[in-house]
């Protein structure tokens, strides 16, 4: 579980909380929490890789950031998808089930 | 759409800083409260849950540190922020910021001084429009192993016709010119040039305009273009010299343009005649002229190479007895001009490259001991959250602020340094006044100190940022230790430092033997007290015939009979090279079939009988000259030692008879044969022959030699005043002592092992303070050591045999390995030697020993330093 986290690539983590996200506003924590459950406890995002790259979305513009309560009535930063950011979901989604159709051919056909 | 919302962002993060930073905080701590609250719920109580969290977090240092460097603008920012703490840090510590920048300005000064040199000689294009398609021709003659000749006025005239790979072909001839103007003669160096010259160069005149096709036709009136140089010095820059007549010899000649400054080709030029062209009245064995070529915009020099060939090789058919065997080689004209100095001043370069190597040793074992100490620092930024990649990046930053500040320093040194380098090399070097400082030299010195700064902050700084965290803490908790490591990186910059030095001192040794040995070659005259000088006796006033030997005679019987003169006489060239120029001649020996090496020919020099004795030039066998060889007595000629020994082996050639070519009418009778007198300090004499001026006064200009019991440079007036009390328009020039004819053949040679020197010298320093940096480090680190051998006995002499034998070690190791460098290396300069192989041992061995006894001079301060620590104060210093 450890070696599949840290070899999360990019492409997939960004994918994976534009994904999270797509369902409503959550805060760190949350998205964490939502791709666990999402995809069946497979992947755990950890802090370190978790918040460089909500950073990095909100700078490309895919998220957008608000500060609210937190369910123990913490003031907590929530990210949603902005409209662009819901383009580049099914612009990345498209592409990788291109990608995943392409290498299940590939790995079946040996 | 994202570019732009990156680019708000940077400008955020940069601009409000303060705010992100605290959001940053804020969102972290809210992520580590809502993962305890979490815990909290599945039955942990506070303390423990907020332990667990923190710890899953792995660090929130560590995860901001990380968004920061995710963050548009990070890149910039930390450099920013690196630039700003390296300031900092290398301001606390002046001492080390200056010893390190001053070592640093030293070997980029030294190295971009060379580079605008060798960029001024050998890289930059000559100051001409496309300067790069001008070509040199150069005839060359296999069979008889003839190169560097010049050419004949009707091939010349062939290859202009019958080529089509050239946009212009233009002759010359340079040589002296006689410019008189006012009471004074002045001598200036004039050339003839064919009509094609300056549109070949595509520079127009500055004033008025360069020469035409029309000007040398029969019936022109005479018309000259000045340079720049001649036109500042003789008419104080007045423009209405245009149109001026001046008195060029008797004639007088229209000045009708100026050139602009930096035009002087061919080198030295200061007047330009039209050069009259007649092949039809030339013959094809009478090769006087210098030709050079613009290649057409789509020629290539291998195919103009080839037409030319082609030309050759029916000129050859057409005319064999003066064409066969002879054909020409094309050589892009920067290359030709500069082609000898690549050697001597690549060389040169090479070495004071060297020496920047053995600076950025000791400024990289600088940096590593700095490191050592600096080693609690990086452990707390470690801690901190900073990366190792950050660490690395914060230390180069810090070395590239070093290396940047000593090129800047390095680049105020060589502008000085360049004006002393164009003092020391010689002058009848091609495009010495076109060297300075330009873009490329700036380009140079920040590339230089951009490599430095890596090459030396690199191993220090992955040095320091590999230390373990904890072992940097405990161990910079005593007293600023370092791990072995830093130790032996510490020792292989001594080791490559030595190395280097080695390297350089075994270059530099053989470099000076062979000129101590040059300097003490025999010439094969005797220089001390022989004043030399040249003078012209030309024009209408004196044509060739016996009046102008007449002058001659009178000449050096007037100055021969001046106090402290014991003789005087002239020769149409120097040895040594003295006149730069020589006249070659094939001849026949009478009564033999004729044989290549015969028509490879010998020196010819016209000289009158008083050379001899004025050079003390020895007698071997028969007689020299006398007053009464003249035009009319049998017809004489002298020759040298190696003449005699290659045409006529075992025999005697007193008696001999030859015919020399050009005057065949009749063979000269061998009366006498002399010493060899070398051409070159280097290069063993050639066959010579010598005729008596009397029966050749075709010659305008001798130099006259006088040898008298008094300091040459006491007779300069009197004899000057003895030749203008018989014409005052004869010029007088070149006047030197012999032996600063001597010496100029020696001078490039002297200007190449002073600079190899020089920064042999300097490495030397550097090694030595390097040495002693080490050896001192090293007796400081082990103070506590020494402090306890001592408390439990040890003498002073073991105290310093532990230390010597440490830093003596490494002196060992780096001579070792310097032998082998310098056997691989000094194998370049070997064109540059005379009388030394590239291997020489006694030059080796010499080397060793000084490099030795400086380390070993190097290291015994701080060693005797290391046994007067006292025992008590080191340990108590715990």
């Amino acid at each position: 579980m450890e070696q599949t986290q840290t070899n999360l690539l990019q492409g997939t983590l960004d994918l994976l909380i534009l994904k999270a996200l797509s369902l409503g506003e959550l805060h760190g924590l949350g998205v964490s929490r939502r791709i666990e459950q999402i995809t069946g406890g497979t992947f755990q995002v950890k802090p370190g890789s978790l918040f460089p790259a909500l950073h990095r979305m909100e700078e490309s513009g895919w998220l957008v950031p608000s500060w609210g309560e937190s369910e123990n009535n913490r003031r907590a930063k929530f990210y949603r998808l902005s409209r662009a950011g819901r383009r580049q979901l099914d612009a990345e989604t498209r592409e990788w089930k291109r990608i995943a159709l392409a290498i299940a051919q590939a790995l079946e056909s040996a | 759409m994202t570019g732009w919302r990156r680019l708000l962002s940077l400008r955020r993060n940069l601009l409000r800083r303060p705010e992100v930073e605290r959001e940053l905080g804020e969102e972290i701590s809210a992520y580590v409260e809502l993962l305890a609250a979490e815990k909290i719920r599945e039955g942990m109580d506070a303390a423990a849950a907020r332990r667990a969290a923190l710890l899953e977090v792995e660090g929130v240092e560590q995860v901001k540190e990380r968004v920061r460097e995710a963050r548009a603008g990070a890149v910039m920012e930390t450099i920013l922020q690196d630039i700003r703490y390296g300031v900092r840090v290398l301001a606390k510590n002046p001492g080390f910021t200056a010893v390190a920048i001053v070592t640093l300005a030293l070997g980029i000064g030294a190295n971009s001084a060379i580079f605008s040199v060798v960029n001024a000689v050998l890289l930059r294009p000559l100051p001409y429009p496309d300067s790069e398609r001008i070509v040199s021709f150069e005839g060359v003659n296999p069979s008889k192993g003839i190169t560097d000749s010049n050419m004949s006025v009707p091939d010349f005239a062939d290859w202009r016709a019958q080529s089509h790979a050239f946009e212009h072909v233009a002759g010359f001839v340079a040589g002296g010119s006689l410019l008189v103007a006012g009471e004074e003669a002045e001598r200036v160096f004039g050339t003839s040039v064919t009509g094609d010259f300056f549109p070949l160069f595509r520079t127009d005149a500055m004033l008025g305009r360069g020469l035409l096709p029309g000007d040398a036709e029969k019936g022109a009136p005479p018309v000259a273009v000045l340079s720049h140089g001649l036109w500042l010095r003789r008419y104080g820059g007045d423009p209405s010299v245009v149109g001026r007549q001046i008195m060029v010899g008797r004639e007088s000649t229209e000045v009708v343009g100026v050139m602009p400054p930096g035009f002087n080709y061919p080198e030295r030029t200061e007047i330009w005649f039209p050069f009259p062209l007649d092949p039809a009245a030339e013959r094809r064995d009478n090769r006087y002229l210098e030709v050079v070529a613009r290649l057409k915009a789509d020629a290539a020099l291998a195919g103009a190479q080839a037409e030319l060939d082609a030309v050759n090789a029916r000129l050859a058919q057409g005319y064999a007895e003066t064409n066969s065997g002879w054909g020409v080689r094309l050589t892009n004209l920067r290359e030709r001009l500069t082609g000898n100095m690549r050697t001597p001043l690549l060389v040169i370069l090479g070495a004071v490259a060297l020496v920047l190597l053995i600076a950025c040793a000791n400024v990289a074992n600088l940096l590593l001991a700095r490191a050592a100490s600096r080693g609690r620092e990086f452990a707390v930024r470690d801690a901190l959250g900073a990366s190792r990649l950050r660490i690395v990046r914060q230390l180069l930053t810090e070395s590239l602020l070093l290396s940047l500040a000593g090129g800047a320093a390095g680049m105020l040194i060589s502008l000085w340094l360049t004006q002393l380098l164009v003092g020391l090399i010689p002058t009848n070097t091609p495009r010495l006044g076109e060297i300075g400082p330009d873009a490329r030299v700036f380009g140079f010195a920040l590339a230089a100190s951009l490599f430095t700064g890596l090459l030396f902050g690199l191993a220090p700084a992955l040095q320091a940022s590999r230390g373990n965290l904890n072992e940097a803490l405990k161990e910079g908790g005593r007293s600023g230790g370092e791990g072995a490591r830093g130790g032996r990186a510490r020792s292989a910059m001594i080791v490559s430092e030595i190395a280097l030095s080695f390297m350089l001192l075994a270059g530099a040794g053989l470099l000076l033997r062979s000129f101590l040995r040059l300097r003490d070659v025999n010439p094969g005259f005797n220089p001390g007290g022989v004043l030399a000088m040249r003078i012209s006796a030309s024009g209408p006033k004196y044509p060739a015939g016996p009046a102008r030997a007449e002058v001659y005679r009178q000449a050096l019987e007037r100055i021969g009979s001046l106090p402290g003169v014991e003789s005087a006489g002239a020769v149409l060239s120097l040895p040594l090279g003295g006149d730069t120029f020589n006249v070659g001649r094939s001849f026949i020996r009478e009564g033999r079939p004729a044989t290549p090496e015969e028509s490879a020919g010998a020196s010819y020099l016209a000289a009158t009988p008083g050379y001899f004795r004025a050079l003390q030039i020895p007698l071997v066998s028969g007689r020299t000259f006398t007053d009464q060889d003249t035009e009319k007595s049998p017809m004489v000629v002298v020759v040298n030692e190696t003449m005699a020994r290659r045409f006529w082996p075992g025999e005697s050639p007193v008696g001999k008879r030859i015919t020399i070519w050009r005057d065949e009418k009749f063979a000269r009778e061998v009366v006498g044969v002399v010493g060899d007198t070398r051409s070159a300090p280097g290069e063993p004499a050639g066959p010579q022959m010598y005729v008596p001026y009397a029966q050749d006064p075709n010659w305008g200009s001798l130099s006259l030699v006088v040898r008298s019991s008094a300091d040459p440079a006491s007779l300069v007036a009197a004899a000057r005043n003895e030749i203008h009390a018989l014409d005052k328009a004869i010029p007088v020039y070149n006047v030197r002592p012999m032996r600063d004819v001597v010496a100029a053949a020696l001078a490039e040679r002297r200007a190449s092992t002073l600079l190899v020197g020089a920064f042999a010298l300097l490495a030397l320093l550097l090694s030595l303070v390097g040495i002693y940096g080490v050896t001192a480090y090293y007796v400081t680190q082990r103070r506590h050591e020494i402090g306890v051998r001592m408390a439990l006995g040890a003498q002073a002499r073991h105290v310093l045999g532990l230390v010597m034998a440490q830093s003596l070690r490494l002196t060992v190791a780096g001579l070792a390995l310097g032998l082998f460098g310098a056997a691989a290396l000094t194998r370049v300069l070997e064109s540059l030697l005379y009388g030394v192989r590239p291997t020489d041992p006694a030059t080796f061995a010499a080397a060793a020993a000084l490099l030795g006894a400086v380390a070993l001079l190097a290291c015994l301060l701080p060693a005797r330093r290391a046994t007067k620590v006292d025992p008590l104060i080191a340990l108590r210093a715990e």
